[in-house]
């Protein structure tokens, strides 16, 4: 095969020379900063609990009668009463009994629950409309593939619970806060999510507090490679492939170009991060324990001001595997996430930022309140948590559900949800600072529900 | 032209969260290039059975791509002499299968066990952490040196269809993860139907999906049997969640919505069938402490007495009720099977794994009708439905009628197995030790799992769900109605871990911190000594990326080649040639 001879030398100069200008340059437009303008840094790190958490294991009905009743349905996978950490609430909408226990492996949320850092929310759900169990049961319109875990993990972080949406609410959220552009607003802990694709820029990717020099571009392959040069004949492959004419190759091309580019813009990222105890990781954790993945959110919530045009909002995404507990208990799962969510508050509080960040639980689903004989099946609507100084917190927001035999709030052993995950969400938006209507954008169905904001935030 | 309709709605399949997307029709434009009409199909499915010629080495190379866990270059000049396709893949379907847990048993001699895990806690949990081990290397070896390419790389993909994993409750059975995927192994050329069997009364399936010692409800506990595996072997392994017509694409109602293809109560039916199973191990329920090794490998059995008896209605079929647990589980596993969606489902996923991320209607119908009826009356015949992936046009010049959307990305393991392929990776001995006690010598990649990125081994998903499922998609491919599965697995750390982490360590892809294999580079090395740099770039064009180097990347390297020149040996010019052919992205889309 000939090579074509045309001016290969100056057109890799010319590679050499674009590689050398900071990429950084194009984020630096006009950013639409309102956000920013309204009350200073704020940021949502939302944890999923991957898997349906049984939060009906959680979250325990203490008084005498309802726990006997709680005891009689969940049989072998009940909780003791005994291992109840017991604690009543402000029950400021008067719709709730007033004791519940905490499972005795939660003892930090408990702790911060009665500082008033942490509120429950009760039965969050995927909702076509407004619908009660019986209504369901008449042949209501119910979200599409209930009980399928990847569907409806995938509605939740849609934020559309009627139907499926191409983008995920947090990349709504970036594209609302940040329309022209936004590739610091999401960043993820937690690997590739649905919740945060979508918008101008993918999110942002992180596994430890460091950005390796070791990129392409600076390096090469390697110290021993020559030096640059490899690394720039690799940097203008790829820059060139980014118009490959076969979308996958050019997707790839593109993608990777950009984590090149962020390299470089965020070389210095973690000059003065702080370090954090107290970040545990668990007993029989699958995937990264979310200890490590909080500890990681926190320093980079230490560095904040460090990102290119320090951006006003950011959401943080972090994924909890394991809770799909068909054979066993989530004791294990729900004392890391308490101990981690401890130690998650105590940092921003030593940061002194626990007002401006609210931590939140989303889940593909709650279990069953019957139980198989070692574990539950999956369900529907689950309690939820928010965490954080803004947080009305010591109180439960919506209505708890009744747990026993022929609770009017279950449907084949499924809690009918009665708060829509989108209005458990928008409230936490609205105080993230969107409007009005840019929570119907980023939430389409919300208008479906009469309550826009459950009051479990403390608004501007 | 019938196909504008047929594409729009392969590709809602394509992509099942895009159901509003689907009415926009902008997509056509993408999938019609090659596109072909139910007549010309006809014809296609008649040439199936005729002798497919090899057109180049180039394309004798990109079918190894897809066949093989990456081409070596003298298998790509066999398959160029041999002339055609049929004759290569009679060969494969006849090569004895290399099964990994023998494999694993061999290298363990020293330190072989008997007796239970309850009388000896501590030998098992030595003999199971030193088996931990030597499953990564049986599959390395077996994958770089195995005969049986086809077959392994087959039961790979099916691996990541009917998935367990090390992650979870099987991590202390390694014995049973190998027994399991040597099921896979020796059912990759049978039917699909006793694979399925087989997959289902596999005690590490059984552990995985919780239906091992899945007892029938007790009316004085008020519980209910686990609806795990019968949900799960409906969604992932078999049917899916909408009906499909048979090139994929989903049936609609008549209001034009996806039709479900079972209810909650279906699940709870089906979950009524998989009760009664439980191991060889005597009690029907059963610890970990409780399970003898032997039991860990052969198929769970029935206990009648936990079986539910009673009647089950799944999807409009009624399996009678005081049935016994394996009349009602064959039947109801015949229902799957027979089940329209489970070859248009099965067959897609199939072709995803080995040939392309986005098959055309058309060519997911063809294979999924040889899923079908082989030709000769037999549905589910797995090498019916291996053959008409491989051998389809759209295989074979996919790249060159559907050039925006043909192929799939490369996933980390099989970058690194073709790496080891193309380059005779030679292994290293390794000595094993108990203690301070020296137990045996052995050759190993020393490549634990996924090493660098932790993101991708076999048998390591985090969940059920694979390490990324048919319709994940980054948004810029989603948007315009493409998926590309595999890119999942490029995102935490990006393609960075994958090729920063395989090259960047030390230098070049040879002797990094992860891997030890020793490549041989002899005759790329000759060819740069020679200064023959358009033939050394002719054959890495040709052994790593199928003939598919564009011209700007081929222009590149050899700009890079020629003012290195003077700097480099001939050894470190070929090192650098070679990661940058395999760092490009014209190598990372396998077309």
């Amino acid at each position: 095969m000939k090579k074509q001879q045309m001016n290969r030398r100056e057109f890799l100069k010319t590679a050499l020379a674009a590689a050398s200008i900071p990429p950084l340059a194009s984020f630096l437009g006009p950013a639409a900063l309102r956000a920013a303008e309204s009350g200073g840094y704020k940021a949502l790190v939302c944890i999923m609990l991957e898997g349906g958490a049984d939060v009906c294991n959680m979250i325990i009905p203490a008084q005498e009668s309802s726990y006997a009743d709680y005891r009689s349905m969940r049989k072998n996978v009940a909780v003791y009463k005994n291992e109840l950490l017991p604690f009543s609430h402000a029950n400021r909408n008067g719709r709730n009994m007033l004791k519940y226990g905490m499972r005795n492996s939660m003892s930090a949320m408990h702790r911060l629950f009665g500082e008033g850092k942490l509120a429950i929310i009760a039965n969050a759900g995927t909702m076509v409309a407004p619908a009660t169990a019986e209504d369901i049961l008449n042949g209501a319109p119910v979200p599409p593939q209930l009980f399928s875990h990847n569907t409806q993990r995938a509605l939740w972080m849609m934020g559309n619970g009627r139907r499926v949406e191409q983008t995920g609410w947090a990349a709504r959220a970036a594209n609302a806060f940040y329309p022209s552009s936004n590739p610091y607003f999401n960043i993820t802990v937690g690997g590739n999510n649905i919740m945060q694709s979508g918008g101008i820029s993918e999110a942002l990717p992180f596994s430890e507090a460091s950005v390796s020099p070791n990129t392409m571009t600076t390096y090469g392959f390697g110290p021993q490679s020559g030096g640059g040069e490899l690394g720039t004949a690799y940097h203008h492959i790829y820059q060139q492939q980014q118009s490959a004419s076969n979308k996958l190759l050019s997707v790839f091309a593109t993608r990777r170009m950009e984590e090149l580019d962020q390299q470089v813009s965020l070389q210095n990222l973690f000059e003065n991060v702080e370090e954090f105890e107290g970040f545990g990781k668990g007993e029989r954790q699958e995937g990264v324990p979310l200890g490590d993945q909080l500890k990681l959110v926190a320093q980079l919530l230490s560095v904040r001001n460090n990102f290119p045009a320090q951006p006003g909002r950011q959401i943080f995404f972090v994924n909890h595997h394991g809770w799909d507990t068909h054979h066993s208990d989530n004791k294990h799962l729900s004392a890391h996430l308490s101990d981690s969510l401890g130690a998650f508050q105590a940092a921003l509080e030593r940061m002194g930022i626990e007002d401006q960040v609210t931590t939140l639980t989303l889940s593909d689903f709650g279990r069953t309140l019957g139980a198989n004989k070692r574990g539950t099946d999956h369900g529907w609507g689950a309690h939820t948590f928010v965490m954080g100084g803004a947080v009305r917190g010591g109180d439960i927001f919506g209505t708890m559900p009744a747990i026993h035999r022929d609770s009017p709030d279950a449907w084949r052993s499924r809690l009918v949800p009665t708060t829509a995950m989108e209005q458990y969400l928008a409230t936490i938006v609205k105080w993230f600072g969107a409007t009005d209507a840019e929570l119907d954008t980023i939430f389409p169905n919300l208008a479906t529900f009469s309550t826009r904001d459950m009051g479990f935030m403390q608004q501007a | 032209m019938v196909s504008n309709k047929l594409v729009r709605w392969g590709l809602c399949l394509a992509a099942v969260w895009m159901l509003t997307g689907c009415k926009t029709g902008d997509v056509t434009d993408i999938a019609n290039p090659g596109e072909e009409s139910p007549s010309e199909e006809e014809v296609a499915d008649d040439s199936s059975a005729d002798i497919v010629k090899v057109a180049s080495a180039q394309s004798a190379s990109a079918f190894l791509s897809r066949a093989t866990f990456g081409p070596r270059m003298e298998e790509i000049d066999a398959l160029v002499k041999a002339g055609n396709y049929n004759q290569w893949l009679e060969s494969q379907f006849a090569k004895k299968p290399s099964y990994h847990l023998a494999w694993a048993k061999n290298r363990l001699k020293g330190v072989s066990r008997k007796g239970y895990l309850r009388d000896n806690p501590e030998d098992w949990r030595e003999y199971s952490s030193q088996m931990d081990d030597v499953q990564r290397d049986a599959w390395w070896d077996i994958v770089v040196n195995g005969q049986d390419q086809l077959r392994q790389r087959v039961a790979f993909a099916l691996s990541e269809i009917m998935v367990i994993s090390r992650i979870g409750v099987l991590e202390t059975s390694p014995d049973s993860r190998m027994s399991y995927y040597d099921l896979l192994v020796k059912n990759a050329f049978e039917n699909f139907e006793t694979l399925l069997q087989e997959v289902t009364y596999h005690p590490a399936m059984g552990r995985y999906l919780t239906y091992l010692g899945n007892a029938k409800a007790d009316p004085e506990e008020g519980n209910h049997p686990d609806e795990n595996f019968a949900r799960e072997v409906m969604q992932l392994f078999t049917i899916g969640l909408y009906e499909l017509n048979l090139d994929g694409s989903q049936k609609l109602d008549a209001q034009g919505k996806p039709i479900p293809t079972y209810s909650l109560q279906d699940v709870e039916q089906m979950a009524k069938v998989f009760t009664g199973l439980t191991d060889q191990n005597g009690a029907f329920f059963s610890g970990d402490g409780d399970s003898s090794h032997e039991s860990r490998t052969k198929p769970m059995i029935p206990h009648e007495e936990y079986h539910d008896t009673s009647e089950k209605i799944i999807m409009g079929h009624t399996l009678p009720a005081g049935r016994d647990t394996r009349t009602d589980i064959d039947d109801a596993l015949n229902l799957l099977f027979n089940h329209p969606n489970t070859g248009p489902f099965i067959s897609r996923q199939l072709i995803q794994r080995l040939v392309t991320s986005n098959p055309s209607p058309g060519y997911i119908r063809r294979v999924a009708s040889a899923f079908n009826d082989n030709g000769e009356g037999v549905r589910g015949d797995m090498k019916a439905v291996i053959q008409a992936i491989l051998l389809d046009r759209e295989a074979l010049e996919g790249a060159t009628t559907r050039p925006q959307v043909f192929g799939k990305a490369r996933e980390p393991l099989l970058f690194v197995s073709h790496l080891f392929r193309a380059f005779h990776a030679r292994n290293e001995e390794n000595i094993l030790t108990q203690g301070s006690y020296r137990l045996y010598r052995y050759n190993s990649y020393n490549f634990n799992g996924t090493g660098y990125t932790k993101q991708e081994g076999p048998l390591e998903s985090l969940t059920v769900f694979s390490h990324f499922t048919p319709d994940d998609a980054p948004y810029r491919l989603k948007k315009e109605g493409l998926v590309a599965p595999e890119f999942e697995v490029f995102g935490t750390h990006g393609v960075h871990q994958q090729l920063l982490g395989l090259i960047n360590k030390d230098g070049f892809i040879y002797r990094t911190f992860d891997i030890t294999a020793e490549l041989k580079l002899n005759a790329e090395i000759a060819l740069a000594r020679a200064g023959k740099h358009d033939e050394l770039l002719d054959r890495l064009d040709i052994l790593l990326v199928g003939g598919g180097m564009s011209q700007v990347t081929r222009n590149t390297i050899a700009d890079y080649i020629e003012q290195q020149q003077d700097l480099l040996s001939d050894e470190e010019r070929v090192r650098h040639v070679i990661s940058l052919v395999m760092a490009s992205p014209d190598y990372a889309i396998q077309r």
